[in-house]
């Protein structure tokens, strides 16, 4: 795919604070998501971010995508305040759940969000088939995407985030809900883009699949980042990454 | 191509594909019908009667389907999340609702004219051929669906649903086209409550500028001035709808 390694970092937060603000019968109700979040995922690494529901994964993607705006604090990728359209060339994202339009085929929907992205069409078109193949839906090309199971718009989603050739895709829950096979697909297609230098952002619930693909791993604990893990410390040891994690977000759990 | 345009043509296009072409069908349908009924009903003016129910549909169907694509556009990509994928990419907020906008009304005008064709043909078929009372029935309608659409388009980012801001969006519609009473009625009356309502009159769009047949068979009306002066007032009024959308929707987080 082809993306530049770059010395700036790919995504960084500083002190970030999120505050969501509801109101009920008058009253403002706060509830902080972040909580001084520092986090810094490097030009051409593979970042995992576990931790439970509701600590702040998704916040921290949506913050980077400009999609919300921190209370306090700052976020940029590669080195450009986030949420602005130069930022946002540069980085490529797959939802837990992708949804398109039900009508768009998979041709149709990647020639959409191509031209959003601001490719010419005949770059798009020369693109199109070559990433469908990868994502195994070449077969599905011009089937209606509301005719779609999980998987398969899942894989839509993987093809439209990486169509661009981002330098920083963003991916959240990625394999969740899909069958081993394409859980095995997506594992391939995300290695095959860190090697070509693509730097990813990776939340997931799925430990085994953070640590076969991570290089290192955040740990999100009540919207603050509790721990960072570097790959050595578990690669030779099956089951370790698990047992830092459970430590971790457990309070008074045994120290692994 | 640019973004807003990218948006404007994919809604143009699907709204074509999957809402307008069926009701213009069912439009034309429904117009031979009327046709065949109002030859045994109207007698002599039948032409005349068809032009006017004709029109008058249109009208409505144009500004309905308008208040309901600009209503529901943008909160359905909210609630369906599609607008995520859109969003995440170099496209600027007020790119995505100009092109949501610009599409709808694309649209809306294609169907509009296809419908309009249909009354030209049935009154061709009938002997009696429209001429300009069409073509400015038309210019109006499309005028007043720009003017829904935005009006639409800015309540449904102060609504928490679809239905809401198009209950809001036909209440301004029908005040819209009694502005001028509603002023005078409040000049005139004794009660503070009403005079009171006085400013807020102002804010709403006077569809009565839009009726443009009206001064067709009005002597000394001045139809060239008021057919300049119709479309920049629905231009403007139309713009700074969209530019009040425009800095809610900056402000929104998703």
């Amino acid at each position: 795919m082809g993306c530049a390694v770059s010395a700036v970092p790919a995504l960084s937060c500083r002190a970030v604070v999120k505050d969501y603000e509801r109101s009920h019968l008058g009253r403002v109700i706060r509830t902080r998501a972040l909580d001084g979040l520092d986090l810094e995922v490097r030009a051409g690494e593979v970042f995992g971010l576990l931790g439970l529901n509701g600590n702040g994964k998704t916040t921290a993607m949506k913050l980077a995508l400009g999609l919300l705006r921190p209370t306090s604090g700052s976020v940029s990728v590669f080195g450009k305040p986030s949420g602005v359209p130069s930022s946002l060339a540069e980085v490529g994202y797959l939802p837990e759940l992708p949804y398109f339009y039900p009508y768009l085929s998979p041709r149709e929907a990647l020639r959409f969000y191509g031209a959003l992205s601001g490719l010419a069409r005949a770059e798009i078109d020369a693109r199109i088939p070559p990433l469908l193949e990868r994502v195994g839906l070449s077969a599905a090309a011009d089937r209606k995407a509301g005719e779609f199971s999980k998987g398969m718009l899942q894989r839509l989603g993987l093809a439209q985030a990486v169509l661009h050739r981002p330098r920083l895709v963003l991916l959240d829950e990625p394999v969740s809900g899909l069958d081993p096979l394409a859980v095995h697909d997506v594992r391939v297609l995300l290695r095959a883009l860190n090697e070509d230098g693509c730097s990813l952002l990776m939340a997931s619930h799925s430990i085994s699949d953070v640590e076969r693909l991570c290089a290192r791993v955040g740990i999100l604990v009540n919207g603050r980042l509790a721990r960072v893990v570097e790959q050595k410390e578990w690669a030779d040891e099956p089951g370790r990454l698990e047992a830092i994690f459970v430590h971790t977000v457990r309070p008074g759990g045994a120290r692994p | 191509m640019n973004a807003a345009m990218v948006l404007a043509v994919n809604t143009w296009r699907q709204l074509l594909r999957t809402r307008f072409l069926p009701v213009v069908v069912l439009f034309g349908g429904v117009l031979v019908y009327l046709g065949l009924l109002l030859g045994a009903l109207a007698g002599d003016v039948e032409p005349r009667v068809l032009l006017d129910v004709g029109m008058a549909v249109v009208e409505v169907m144009t500004c309905g389907a308008l208040a309901y694509c600009a209503a529901s556009g943008v909160l359905l990509e909210i609630e369906q999340k599609t607008l995520y994928l859109i969003l995440t990419r170099p496209v600027p907020r007020p790119a995505f609702l100009l092109g949501r906008y610009a599409g709808a009304v694309a649209a809306s005008a294609t169907a509009a004219a296809a419908m309009t064709a249909c009354v030209a043909s049935v009154l061709l078929v009938k002997g009696a051929p429209a001429g300009t009372d069409l073509l400015l029935a038309l210019w109006g309608a499309l005028l007043k669906g720009l003017v829904t659409a935005a009006v639409a388009t800015l309540l449904a980012l102060v609504s928490t649903s679809v239905l809401s801001a198009m209950t809001m969006t036909g209440v301004v519609w029908v005040l819209g086209h009694f502005v001028a009473e509603i002023r005078f009625l409040a000049q005139h009356t004794q009660s503070l409550a009403a005079k009171a309502l006085l400013p807020a009159v102002w804010l709403l769009p006077d569809f009565a500028l839009l009726n443009y047949r009206d001064r067709l068979h009005l002597p000394g009306a001045g139809l060239g001035e008021s057919l300049a002066l119709g479309a920049l007032y629905a231009v403007l009024y139309s713009a700074v709808c969209l530019g009040l959308t425009t800095a809610l929707f900056r402000r929104r987080e998703f």
